[in-house]
């Protein structure tokens, strides 16, 4: 009983540290979010703002192209998530399905995709996307983001597809549904929860990425983890627009993420059961 | 069959329509001067009825920007607003095109505009300074003017406490408001970067000294370069410890807050230090020159110079609009009018002119300053230039600094590695 | 009905798989051939020139390679060797019954969420040593030697500095993958165990740590390879200083591209990124089992 209590109390220290180690950055953050510039810069630093102020926050909406920026994270997050979905969706079902005699080289090629460093395709990126005279619209952006997320999709899919029993679309396509009825009349509402999950991290991919919106991005669209950089110039950093921005990058997604967080571990951890 | 027959009229006619409104497309980096030349672009079209548009980049990726969309062939504006440092690269590679060749640019009345000489190359002119700035020192003024402070710098030191013209006196200064941690007497750029070899830089001109000779040969590890580096140590000592860390925005915010009676940076300065929003120091604060040696005090020796200016890339089929812009953009009228959004304007009209004089009072020492000054870029203006100083001189003075080589040895290495580079790359 | 079942497959799969070769093959082909030449953007007068092998034996002979491949090592050892330790002991106190429990892990979670680029903000500004909160907190602690020189600006600490903002970022990651292994492991070797009478650490070390190697080894395998890509803490934090003491084997890649303009050399520098991604995802393979025939 003794030891109990014990293993107890370590327990809820442990926890209480996480929490604060968690939190630390990200109140400094919120509070910085609430200074003037002029707060910013006292010695010690204090952590309450004196005076609250939302002048931050009215710089960022105040500036049409700030916003913007707001809306094409939306815009790309969203198509290169769709995108992630049409592809990762049919091919994680054929390959929890059948068994193929290259299906190995296929995971290997699906994984790897995932598993490539973006600095590695940045730059052919930019220059095939200029001769191809997309430069100033959506597309090289979108196709970047949906290369990272539609390998994604794929493999944590699998994961969801393999668990449904597979005499379920038996017994659906013994009473007169096709293989494609069966997966979209039984097999797909089962999914239902790994595909939102699927989808919530396929966006955070893309809401994230910073290296390709970086470099492939310009003035029109330009997304949020640019922005956040933009506030960094040769001389000076503003540390208050810098800070609201940050939240306003961040909170879509713990939002998202949050929601669907049961799946989310279940999705992240595929083939650990095996 | 028919629709697509109406998609190509209407694309003709948009295409038509799209060359009676000329206009000219801008390309900038994020920063307070490209805000303050901003402002005008409207009455550029009024007056020209040109459509100036602009695309901005941020200023960590910018050149990178630059760079690509060059190489890759699809150039989508039509006039870089670029740091001068860049501009010897992008000449070299003939992805911007000399100004010289475009009828009317006589027009532009070079001869006003300070630091113009840094713009030729070869025989060709590629660069006008929109935005200038000297390293120098921006000072408190309400300490320096402070008759306590005066007297008893008076009598510690025998001679009158004034801004510093002389290296000397420069030294006496610092160390004279060095009363940590409240104030510091100076504060330097430290971190091992472009900023950091700058101090070495200014004091080896101070001294006479140069990077290289007239065949492109090392000549810093001289006697000059020696006392210059060592000098630049001493002067640590005044500073705030964690100046050694420090790149401009810090240097910068750390005499906005009050904290330093002196700080080693650049003319820009000004404008952060008057802005009530970030800085404890309104008003009470001004900009002189970088000082001399006594015996070296009225020669005209080479100074720390930073410049942001347009440039016409030689894609740009608008290349007469472009002018146009530049032209106007860098007229003394509409420099004066852009000027108090963010800018130190490259016209000598400019900085003379009453008007901004009266918003500016620190022009004063600016000008003069850059009348008796060789304005020098803090690179060398080949396509070498970046390397030597970001590969060779600020890793040797940071080198000395931590106490890992003495300057002797510091610099002669540095040397080496830059015999070695500009002879692999043809030089000699 | 096999080849039916065949026909179907490549149906499925098809419109994926092409899609993802076709964007990965041609930057990656791209790369390739770019390697074998000298391509210098900011000399476009001397051309683009065939060197045959001469930028890989230059990357293999340079010390500042295997400098840098160690760092990335280093980094990724380190990082992720914290992240279990704390993973752990936070799934493992996760793990005992208790009230709110619930929403602490729903807290936990959220830096997990959060852009690279945020996180490497918010860890400069914290560490940032006049006015961020933590090298004063560190001084009210006595630990003054630490902050003698600013954090981001000594060479140890900067490193320790992004390793710290990548443990925070991924902690959560592990202690959820963690916590569920953990949540599904079966009752009867404990029963069983206390039966016999071990103890809490026997059990910890005899039951525990081997039933829950699977899940490890996915937290693990998986974070190695996600923190060999490290770049965007990095480019926010120390822009790979101070000297090159935080450039790892990404932003190496990155820096000789983008400001070196060494095209050649810098798509030499990132095959071998993408040649340490190739063999750490076949050791993945194995270790999870897809290189199995089922």
């Amino acid at each position: 009983m003794n030891k109990n209590i014990i293993i107890k109390i370590v327990s809820l220290i442990i926890v209480i540290i996480a929490l604060i180690w968690t939190l630390y950055p990200l109140v400094w953050i919120i509070f910085s979010s609430f200074k003037a510039p002029l707060e910013q810069f006292t010695i010690p630093p204090k952590w309450i703002p004196e005076k609250f102020t939302l002048r931050n926050y009215k710089i960022f909406f105040s500036n049409a192209e700030f916003v913007r920026t707001f809306f094409n994270s939306v815009l790309v997050t969203t198509s290169s998530t769709i995108l992630a979905l049409i592809f990762g969706i049919p091919a994680a079902y054929g390959l929890a399905r059948f068994n193929w005699k290259h299906a190995n080289l296929l995971s290997f090629i699906i994984l790897l995709a995932r598993m490539t460093p973006p600095v590695v395709m940045v730059l052919p990126f930019f220059l095939i996307s200029r001769y191809l005279n997309l430069s100033g619209t959506y597309i090289p952006i979108i196709i970047a983001c949906s290369f990272f997320s539609v390998p994604f999709a794929v493999w944590m899919m699998q994961g969801f597809f393999s668990e449904i029993p597979e005499s379920l679309e038996e017994a659906a396509r013994i009473d007169g549904c096709t293989r494609f009825e069966a997966l979209t009349k039984i097999v797909l509402p089962l999914v239902l929860p790994g595909i939102s999950a699927t989808s919530i991290l396929c966006a955070l991919i893309s809401w994230n990425e910073f290296l390709f919106a970086l470099v492939l991005t310009g003035q029109e669209t330009r997304t949020l983890p640019v922005l956040v950089n933009m506030f960094v110039s040769e001389k000076n950093v503003d540390w208050g627009v810098m800070s609201a921005a940050a939240l306003i990058t961040v909170i879509p997604m713990i939002v998202f993420g949050l929601l669907v967080q049961n799946n989310l571990v279940k999705g992240l951890t595929v083939g650990s059961e095996k | 069959m028919v629709k697509r027959k109406v998609i190509v009229v209407m694309l003709a006619c948009l295409l038509i329509v799209s060359s009676i409104f000329s206009q000219v497309k801008l390309v900038s980096e994020v920063g307070i001067h490209t805000e303050a030349w901003k402002t005008v672009m409207n009455d550029f079209q009024e007056e020209t009825g040109i459509k100036a548009t602009i695309q901005q980049f941020p200023y960590s990726n910018y050149f990178d920007q630059l760079m690509l969309t060059f190489t890759s062939g699809r150039v989508d504006f039509d006039v870089p607003y670029i740091s001068m440092l860049w501009y010897p690269a992008l000449a070299t590679a003939s992805y911007i095109y000399p100004l010289n060749k475009l009828s009317g640019y006589e027009e532009l009345n070079l001869e006003d505009i300070s630091g113009i000489d840094n713009g030729w190359q070869n025989g060709n002119l590629y660069y006008i300074p929109y935005m200038n700035e000297l390293g120098g020192i921006v000072y408190r003024t309400d300490l320096f003017n402070d008759p306590k402070e005066k007297a008893a710098f008076q009598e510690q030191y025998g001679y009158e406490l004034v801004p510093p013209k002389t290296l000397e006196q420069y030294r006496d200064i610092a160390e004279f408001f060095y009363r940590p941690p409240e104030l510091y007497g100076v504060t330097l750029m430290g971190q091992r970067s472009i900023f950091l070899a700058t101090h070495f830089l200014q004091r080896l001109w101070a001294r006479g000294g140069n990077l290289l000779d007239s065949e492109m040969k090392p000549i810093f590890n001289s006697k000059e370069g020696i006392e210059a580096l060592q000098e630049v140590g001493e002067m640590f000592k005044y500073a705030n410890p964690s100046a050694k860390t420090y790149v401009f925005q810090d240097a910068l915010t750390e005499f906005t807050q009050g904290r330093s009676a002196m700080a080693e940076i650049w003319t820009t300065a000004m404008l952060y230090t008057e802005n009530p929003e970030t800085s404890r120091v309104v008003g009470k604060a001004s900009f002189v020159g970088f000082p001399r040696p006594e015996e070296l005090k009225n020669e005209k020796l080479p100074m720390l110079y930073i410049s942001w200016g347009f440039t016409i890339s030689s894609a740009s089929k608008n290349k007469d609009q472009a002018l146009q812009w530049i032209k106007f953009v860098t007229d003394t009228k509409n420099e004066v009018k852009a000027a108090p959004y963010g800018n130190i304007p490259a016209r000598f009209s400019s900085i003379n002119d009453e008007e901004l004089r009266a918003k500016f009072p620190w022009l004063e020492g600016f000008s003069e300053a850059m009348e008796n000054s060789i304005p020098t870029p803090m690179v060398p203006l080949i396509p070498e230039g970046n390397s030597i100083i970001n590969d060779y001189i600020a890793p040797a003075v940071s080198e000395y600094l931590s106490g890992s080589k003495t300057a002797e040895r510091a610099l002669n290495d540095a040397a080496d590695g830059v015999y070695k580079l500009m002879k692999e790359h043809g030089y000699y | 009905m096999s080849e039916r079942k065949n026909f179907n497959h490549i149906q499925y799969i098809l419109p994926s798989l092409l899609f993802i070769l076709v964007i990965f093959l041609i930057p990656i082909i791209y790369t390739l051939v770019i390697s074998f030449f000298s391509w210098n953007l900011l000399r476009p007068d001397l051309g683009i020139k065939f060197v045959g092998f001469k930028n890989y034996l230059q990357a293999l002979k340079d010390p500042f390679t295997w400098e840098t491949i160690g760092r990335t090592f280093y980094f990724v050892i380190i990082s992720v060797l914290l992240e279990l330790i704390f993973g752990f002991s936070l799934a493992l106190s996760l793990n005992t019954e208790f009230k709110g429990w619930k929403i602490v892990q729903s807290i936990i979670l959220i830096p997990f969420m959060i852009a690279p680029v945020v996180v490497g903000f918010a860890w400069k500004f914290i560490v940032n040593n006049d006015y961020g909160p933590l090298p004063h907190f560190l001084i009210n602690l006595g630990l003054t030697s630490i902050t003698e020189n600013p954090l981001l600006a000594n060479p140890t600490t900067a490193m320790f500095m992004i390793i710290m903002a990548d443990v925070w970022e991924y902690t959560p990651f592990v202690t959820l993958v963690l916590l569920a292994g953990l949540k599904a492991l079966p009752q009867e070797p404990y029963e069983a165990a206390y039966v016999d009478g071990a103890s809490a650490i026997q059990r910890f070390f005899y039951i525990t740590l081997p039933l829950l190697r699977p899940s490890i080894m996915v937290a693990v395998v998986i974070r190695t390879l996600t923190s060999l890509r490290v770049f965007d803490t990095i480019f926010i934090m120390t822009g790979g200083g101070p000297g090159s003491a935080t450039e790892t084997l990404s932003f190496y890649g990155y820096r000789l591209a983008f400001q070196s303009y060494q095209m050649g050399y810098s798509s030499t520098i990132n095959l071998i990124s993408f040649f340490l991604a190739i063999i750490f995802t076949l050791i993945y393979m194995k270790l999870i089992g897809w290189d199995s025939n089922e």
